[in-house]
């Protein structure tokens, strides 16, 4: 290799290529600048909305055509990916620039208000004092947002668990028999089916979202707020030993793959679930037939109540909804809160199930929600009662904090699940680990009440 | 990651080299002496911005925690996540770093060996994969790590893998990101390792052979010693940027949806974890100086020991 250039042009071409080289990594980082709107003389109210918020954004267009408002498209948080702690820090350092800065957020992840609101953050709006409490306290599951003493959020929807039913491999397969009412059952017959029919399922075991649908469904005091930054956790006791000792005596009836996985719609899982513990809007996203997801089609699946705890209480856990909060930040938190009030108690937005997918958390919505649900699942007013029941059961106990159990159990506990351990031997690691990351949050950390 | 492709290749055969430094020699200063300064000046300057400058800012923040002087470096070694991500980090880099060196060193002098024409072809080969760099080259091992999605499916459930997450266990992740850096960075070594080795004069090969040595004996006792400072040049590049592994554990880790890959693998990442996610820019800082400690430390061993900065 002979160079023909002068030594002089080779320094120039180098330095060009070092000055290209910094600035390409250089402009990597500032990919995420947004440029503000400028059009009006106050700046605008910004919210930040995911793509499943997209219709409520323009519904709110067409019935508020004059608002001042600067939308914006973000990921919504989804499974914790972080965005709003790791933005709402910067904020933290440079400062809240009203029309730049966020008043009004959407939040994809359950117990984010816990974490935003609280210590080092502080981020977030008490909405008690702008939202009446005649209306607020008709949205369920508040659980999420009422944090000590603050009303840090509003529910979207309630994503309480039910017991989701494919009628037509029910009656094949246990004809003359009503499906399970209490964990017991459920994995007796998760046993019958392993032996009389090897491939189908009663189940998905191994997804970090586990904890949230077997622990927090039988009131297991693992993630349990009892004081201003005091947690139990205790997976010693009955209401965790229990209910996995029962998984794990019907675990080859669990299929490991989750619904969002490629094996999932590969080997169309979805049609060899004869039922599932799963979220209210897991029925009309899981199931549909054809599509990407491959499942036996709505109109077989039917709605029953969860599983009674082996307490004996009726109780269910709750996966994913979302969260409307409002930056304690904003320069216009009269304005915000009444856009959060709109978004989840408005009858145009909720009560439409082509805009809303899971059942309103605002109570007076519900009704209208469920009546358009007849024609969609199988036995209409059955699965309508058993969504409705199920609403109202969510435990209090499993409670919003600044660390994410999903990503806790998907990183320490999943692996050692999908390589055979047993549930009973997991619960000790999840635990561990629940522990070491409360205390490394400053929290203190209890095994009895 | 730091890229070799960033580096400069050692150029040309020694005949012309040598050429164009005689020439550099001869020519007065003046006119390009300015320039040389011109040039330099611009280095050091963006060398300030975006080098020295965010170091002594680490530096001033880890220092400057509200809990006292020095106590954030405590917290980040008592954090319970420092000491599994250094296991791993430590893990990925003594097989990372082992097998690149043998295995770039050995392919290029067995390349070298070859006609010059047939050795282009596979310098040109082994560089494709360099291509698919960081995020892109996570995404292609995506595909490849599946059972159900890979081309290599048979490999895969022949290892006992039968799901994405049987592949990805935690007691494999070091192995498959040592996997993936070998590949972004191998083909591009190797090139720089070839340029090396072009710089040996052709007498004193020509003289070896005369005395008797076959192929392998020129390789390994007159080549390897006259490149070994651009093994050492090579390492302390691959440290610096294998402790620094960010991208593939964090686009691995959100691809598969929570699932085995923490968010803080690596301490990189554990930096970025801890200021994004509890506002602690404190314990980041403190992190981000012990990985430079670190990066320093291993460099200043490497080149002194392999006498880098040595006149020749």
């Amino acid at each position: 290799m002979k160079s023909y250039l002068s030594p002089r042009f080779r320094a120039l071409a180098l330095s060009v290529a070092v000055v290209a080289v910094v600035a390409v990594t250089a402009g990597g980082s500032s990919a995420s600048v947004r440029s503000a709107s400028t059009k009006a003389s106050s700046p605008p109210l910004v919210v930040w909305y995911d793509a499943a918020r997209a219709a409520y954004v323009s519904e709110y267009k067409a019935t508020h055509p004059h608002a001042n408002i600067k939308w914006v498209l973000y990921s919504g948080d989804s499974n914790g990916d972080g965005t709003l702690q790791s933005k709402f820090a910067l904020y933290n350092r440079v400062g809240w620039k009203a029309g730049v800065a966020p008043d009004v957020v959407f939040d994809e992840e359950n117990y984010e208000a816990g974490w935003l609101g609280e210590p080092p953050f502080n981020d977030l709006l008490d909405l008690s004092k702008y939202i009446p409490k005649s209306v607020y306290s008709k949205d369920e599951g508040l659980g999420d947002c009422m944090i000590n003493g603050k009303l840090l959020c509003l529910r979207n929807d309630n994503a309480a668990n039910v017991l989701w039913v494919d009628t037509k491999l029910w009656s094949q397969f246990f004809p003359n028999q009503a499906p399970p009412t209490t964990w017991a059952q459920y994995a007796s017959d998760g046993q019958a089916l392993v032996k009389s029919h090897p491939g189908y399922y009663i189940g998905e075991f191994g997804q970090p979202w586990d904890a949230e649908t077997y622990l927090w469904g039988n009131e297991c005091p693992l993630n349990q707020a009892i004081g201003n930054s005091v947690l139990l956790d205790n997976p010693n006791s009955p209401n965790c030993t229990t209910i996995a000792h029962l998984i794990d005596s019907a675990r080859d009836a669990f299929t490991k793959d989750g619904p969002f996985t490629t094996a999932w719609v590969n080997d169309k899982t979805a049609q060899h679930m004869v039922m599932d513990i799963g979220a209210i809007w897991q029925g009309g996203a899981i199931y549909p037939s054809g599509s990407g997801s491959e499942g036996p089609g709505t109109n077989v699946m039917e709605a029953y109540p969860p599983p009674v705890a082996t307490n004996g209480a009726h109780v269910t856990g709750s996966i994913g909804g979302g969260l409307w909060m409002v930056t304690s930040h904003s320069k216009q938190p009269k304005a915000a809160a009444a856009l959060v009030q709109y978004m989840v108690t408005s009858p145009k937005i909720q009560a439409n199930p082509k805009i809303t997918q899971g059942l309103p958390a605002y109570a007076p919505d519900q009704d209208a929600w469920l009546t358009s649900l007849d024609g969609v699942f199988a036995n209409p007013k059955a699965t309508e009662a058993a969504i409705k029941q199920a609403a109202g059961e969510i435990w209090t106990g499993w409670s919003p904090v600044p660390w994410s159990v999903e990503s806790i159990f998907g990183n320490s506990v999943t692996p050692g699940l999908v390589a055979g351990g047993s549930f009973t031997s997991a619960l000790q690691t999840l635990a561990g680990n629940i522990k070491s990351a409360a205390q490394s949050a400053g929290w203190q950390v209890k095994s009895k009440k | 990651m730091t890229l070799p492709s960033a580096t400069a290749v050692p150029g040309g055969r020694a005949s012309s080299r040598r050429g164009s430094r005689a020439a550099g020699r001869e020519r007065p200063a003046g006119s390009s002496a300015t320039a040389g300064y011109f040039f330099v000046a611009l280095y050091v300057g963006l060398l300030g911005l975006l080098g020295v400058a965010p170091v002594v800012y680490a530096i001033y923040l880890a220092l400057s925690n509200s809990g006292g002087f020095g106590s954030s470096f405590v917290d980040a070694f008592k954090d319970y996540r420092f000491v599994p991500a250094f296991e791993h980090i430590l893990a990925f880099m003594l097989i990372w770093l082992i097998s690149q060196t043998i295995l770039v060193v050995g392919l290029t002098l067995m390349l070298h060996t070859l006609a010059q024409r047939v050795g282009a072809v596979f310098r040109f080969l082994f560089y494709i994969p360099g291509a698919l760099a960081g995020a892109a080259s996570v995404v292609v091992w995506l595909f490849m790590l599946d059972p159900t999605a890979s081309p290599f499916a048979f490999v895969l459930h022949w290892l006992g893998y039968a799901q994405f997450n049987n592949a990805i266990a935690p007691g494999n992740l070091s192995t498959i990101f040592a996997i993936m850096a070998f590949w972004t960075g191998a083909g591009g070594w190797i090139v720089v390792m070839y340029g090396a080795l072009n710089n040996i004069p052709h007498e004193l090969l020509e003289s070896a052979q005369i005395d008797g040595a076959n192929a392998f004996k020129t390789a390994f006792f007159i080549k390897l010693p006259l490149i070994r400072k651009w093994i050492v040049y090579m390492l302390v590049l691959s440290f610096a940027g294998g402790t620094q592994l960010f991208v593939e554990p964090t686009v691995l880790g959100s691809a598969a949806l929570g699932v085995g890959v923490s968010k803080y693998w690596s301490p990189n990442q554990l930096a970025w974890f801890v200021a994004s996610q509890y506002d602690n820019f404190a314990e980041a800082a403190a992190l981000s100086v012990v990985l430079l400690v670190l990066g320093l430390f291993v460099a200043a061993v490497l080149v002194w020991r392999g006498r880098l900065f040595e006149a020749e």
